[in-house]
């Protein structure tokens, strides 16, 4: 394979990895920008979509009915977790909130375990048939799927924070959580409202890439601070910046596993997060990081 | 001589002018009131004078120094001190220990002799409560030193305050509101502490309501109005002034 | 004056009943393996000590605090079984390189807000973590280190069983609790509450918040490193899996359920956490039969959900207000006829 259908190989891989970090990041810059908080437990979402999903099509449920009915069920249990443990702990430090996400995270995780165990399960493709070749490279149809849907869901995302009442309600807290106070916004809906709507994002995702990675009670972990180090990568409270840092993320992972070492594919993730704490601490696409007064 | 050179200095947040083309000197020794109606821009200034935030435009000077876009950490450092109009007591922390922060700049031990407090580290330490001590002393909360901060009456918090302040041996002094809140007796006894203060060659600049107070005890007043510098002068030039007459004095009814 | 000797008195006549306490244990306790439990305890105790100085004091959480624990326990093993270096100059030499990491990767963390440093020093735990299983030949990879690490000894002393080591373990636990708390009654320590009671203010007194929190977060490193190297010299094998998140996350609940403020919460806290978790081996299998090895994260997970929610001050303060209460509601009942 010559070098140029290599790239093209791992720019392929990246975009499909990408496009999932992108939708887990941008459930993070979402919670974060409504409520302040940096939610652990974003990755357990994505995990419970694929579970859920998995489990939904081994009972016999078609594909697009288990589907629509895991990403519901995803968002009723975080729905719940949000009522129950966030809302409950409201006037919390944010190193309070910080820890109690990180418990929620590891409360899931275990939970998983119980019940599904620590077997792998597999999905089947979306689609049947074998890999398509593009210019000396080869992508599965299940990462078009992938890519297809991140792009579909962050047209649904735009639309809906453009032209739906709860959509420019949820994007004034975005943009600025106190203004829309003072405009009558329920902050506590709000902050119900982007668990639940992260929670989707983050189920969709999962339940894509389920037939890629295979589906394990700890893949949360992993998907989830990837999608965070996506997060920082955009400004972490940008939502555009955090599709480009998932995209970003997912691509030059794909690259330095190829072209570096596949055994140090996690790491890479993180020697980037690093790297861009230290040069560029706003964030790659985001405006300096200064303190706030 | 001039301690402190404020020259032009604005300050925007988001299109509001809070301070606009300020500019003032304070020599050493001087005891100057910053005055003006609510929202003038007063606690502006001083925030701006301790590096919270970086001026939009103008200039700060300390002792010839540019200290204008200094983090406040370093403003602190050079020997400016403040105390604040909402309470900033450390209230997780004993009366003497909140003094005792205020000696952090003037000693100097570091991690190491902070894990393995050795006998010069000991020395040190002790001549922080002393000092500390001297300055309860000095705001008559001598008896108060081992409760816990926030159980003091909030007339005695903000003395703690100014004792926190004067521990870091100050060149210059802010006092954000000192009066505000006190009952008569007690700010009989600020006066004799801001006197004590002078004396002890501090200069002293402080943004008050109480104009009695005020009139009494400073040297100059500059007057703020819409973050605009309205005027400025002795007390007896600032209540004949026409202009702040009308713009404040007036309304106070003095 | 008086008052502030009486308090130090106080403080220091508690410290010597439970140094009492500690070493008068292993000759009551004649059954190996809660000797052993002990150990783990004395050797946990050192890491959360560090941990909640960082989180108590300087208010930062760390989620990468079993990265550094595992650097002392591989800087100890490779060097003391490859190199053959001195056990004690590789402990030193494990201290010195781990507070160094700690120091240049907090540089850039600290310039940023709270959540940050959580994350990025899960990242940096992962990094570690990845790096001893990928570089085989320097830490032997999944299976852990193939040659034997040595004893400890001192002198012509071998510390080759649990008895010996329960003291050499607990001297040092006693020792970084004691060095903790000079910290937090120094000027550092002082200047580290008062950003927790208002950074505002701190900064204006020239207190310089990032540098402290820097130091603090160093310390907190070189703690965890000692303890790792006393774990790799008291099992004398190691391999990468206690070093991952689920143990960083094992120590911020151990401090969280402890409480942060008070120098006895690690012990009270390490104790309750690594005591359940022991319980937890015996029963669990009777009770879920399939569970798998990491069951106990369900229950760390609720533990700290539910304490952070409810006693956000942690386990041990709850149950001075506790005994406060009832102490005040007895007192006023006598006084009422």
């Amino acid at each position: 394979m010559s070098l140029s259908s290599e790239l093209l190989q791992y720019l392929l891989s990246g975009l499909t990895m990408g496009g999932i970090y992108a939708l887990v990041a941008l459930g993070f810059v979402i919670i974060h920008n409504v409520t302040g908080i940096i939610n652990f437990a974003q990755g357990e979402f994505v995990m419970l979509g694929a579970m859920f999903m998995v489990t939904l099509v081994n009972a016999g449920v078609p594909a697009a009915g288990a589907l629509v009915i895991a990403v519901i069920l995803v968002m009723i249990v975080v729905g719940l977790i949000e009522f129950g443990a966030i809302r409950t702990a409201k006037k919390a430090s944010p190193l309070t909130l910080v820890i109690i996400t990180i418990g929620l995270s590891t409360a899931i995780k275990g939970i998983a375990l119980l019940i599904w165990g620590t077997n792998p399960y597999k999905l089947e493709p979306f689609t049947k048939g074998g890999p398509i070749h593009i210019g000396g490279a080869t992508i599965i149809p299940q990462s078009l799927w992938v890519i297809g849907t991140t792009v579909l869901v962050l047209a649904l995302t735009f639309f809906i924070f453009e032209y739906t009442y709860w959509g420019k309600a949820l994007r004034a807290c975005v943009v600025n959580k106190f203004a829309a106070r003072l405009m009558g916004i329920n902050p506590q809906r709000m902050s119900l409202l982007a668990f639940v709507f992260s929670a989707a994002l983050a189920a969709l995702a999962g339940i894509v890439i389920a037939p890629i990675t295979y589906v394990t009670y700890d893949m949360g972990l992993m998907l989830g601070l990837k999608g965070f180090v996506a997060a920082v990568l955009g400004g972490l409270s940008s939502t555009p910046g955090a599709v480009i840092g998932g995209l970003a993320l997912g691509i030059m992972e794909s690259m330095g596993a190829g072209l570096l070492s596949s055994g140090y594919k996690d790491g890479i993730a993180f020697i980037i997060l690093l790297l861009v704490l230290f040069l560029k601490p706003g964030g790659l696409f985001g405006t300096s990081g200064t303190k706030r007064v | 001589m001039k301690l402190l050179e404020v020259t032009q200095l604005t300050k925007t947040f988001g299109g509001v002018h809070a301070v606009s083309d300020v500019s003032f000197s304070v020599s050493k020794g001087e005891i100057v009131a910053v005055i003006g109606p609510n929202g003038a821009g007063k606690t502006t200034l001083f925030n701006l004078m301790t590096g919270v935030y970086p001026p939009t435009q103008g200039n700060i000077y300390f002792n010839d120094t540019d200290i204008t876009c200094l983090p406040t950490h370093k403003v602190a450092s050079l020997g400016i001190a403040r105390t604040f109009q909402n309470l900033q007591v450390f209230n997780n922390m004993t009366v003497l220990e909140n003094v005792m922060v205020g000696r952090h700049i003037r000693s100097r031990t570091g991690l190491l002799g902070a894990v393995f407090p050795l006998w010069p580290v000991q020395v040190e330490e002790s001549k922080i409560v002393e000092s500390s001590l001297e300055k309860l002393a000095l705001t008559g909360l001598a008896d108060k030193a081992m409760e816990q901060a926030n159980s003091l009456p909030y007339g005695q918090q903000k003395m703690l305050e100014i004792a926190r302040a004067i521990a870091l041996e100050p060149e210059l002094l802010l006092l954000d509101e000192p009066a505000a809140g006190l009952n008569s007796s007690e700010t009989r006894d600020l006066v004799d502490i801001i006197y004590t203060l002078r004396d002890q060659g501090i200069t002293i600049i402080l943004v008050e309501h109480d104009m009695e107070t005020v009139m009494e005890i400073t040297d100059r007043l500059v007057v703020l109005n819409f973050g605009n510098k309205l005027a400025e002068g002795t007390p007896y030039e600032i209540q004949n002034n026409q202009e702040v007459i009308t713009a404040y004095l007036g309304e106070e009814g003095l | 004056m008086k008052d502030l000797l009486k308090q130090k008195r106080l403080r220091h006549a508690l410290i010597l009943l439970f140094t009492l306490i500690i070493f008068t244990l292993p000759f009551l306790i004649t059954n190996n393996y809660y000797l052993s439990v002990l150990v783990i305890i004395g050797i946990h105790t050192i890491v959360v000590v560090g941990l909640c100085l960082l989180m108590g004091y300087a208010g930062q959480i760390s989620l990468g605090h079993a990265a550094f624990y595992g650097l002392g326990a591989y800087t100890s093993g490779i060097l003391t079984s490859t190199y053959n270096v001195s056990p004690w100059l590789a402990l030193l030499a494990g201290a010195v390189g781990t507070g160094i990491i700690a120091y240049l990767i907090g540089i850039p963390i600290f310039r940023l807000k709270e959540h940050y440093l959580a994350l990025a020093t899960l990242g940096f735990g992962l990094i570690i973590h990845v790096i001893l299983m990928e570089e085989v030949e320097l830490t032997g990879g999944p299976s852990g280190l193939s040659k034997g690490i040595p004893y400890l000894s001192i002198g012509s002393l071998v510390l080759n069983n649990d008895f010996k080591f329960y003291f050499l373990v607990w001297i040092l636990a006693l020792l970084a609790l004691i060095l903790a708390n000079n910290v937090v009654h120094s000027r550092i320590g002082r200047a580290l509450r008062s950003i927790h009671g208002s950074e505002f203010a701190a900064q204006s007194l020239g207190v310089d918040t990032g540098r402290h929190k820097l130091q603090v977060f160093a310390l907190s490193a070189v703690y965890a490193s000692v303890a790792g190297s006393l774990y790799a010299h008291y099992i004398t094998f190691i391999s990468p899996s206690p070093f991952g998140l689920m143990t960083s996350i094992q120590f911020v609940v151990m401090a969280v359920v402890g409480g942060l403020a008070s120098i006895w919460g690690p012990i009270f806290g390490v104790s309750v956490i690594t005591i359940m978790a022991e319980s937890l081996k015996e029963f669990m299998p009777l009770l879920i039969p399939q569970a798998g090895g990491e069951y106990e994260i369900v229950v760390y997970g609720i533990i700290l959900v539910v304490i952070m929610i409810f006693m956000p001050d942690g386990l041990t303060a709850t149950l001075v207000k506790a005994y406060e209460g009832w102490r005040y509601r007895k007192e006023r009942a006598n006084e009422t006829p």
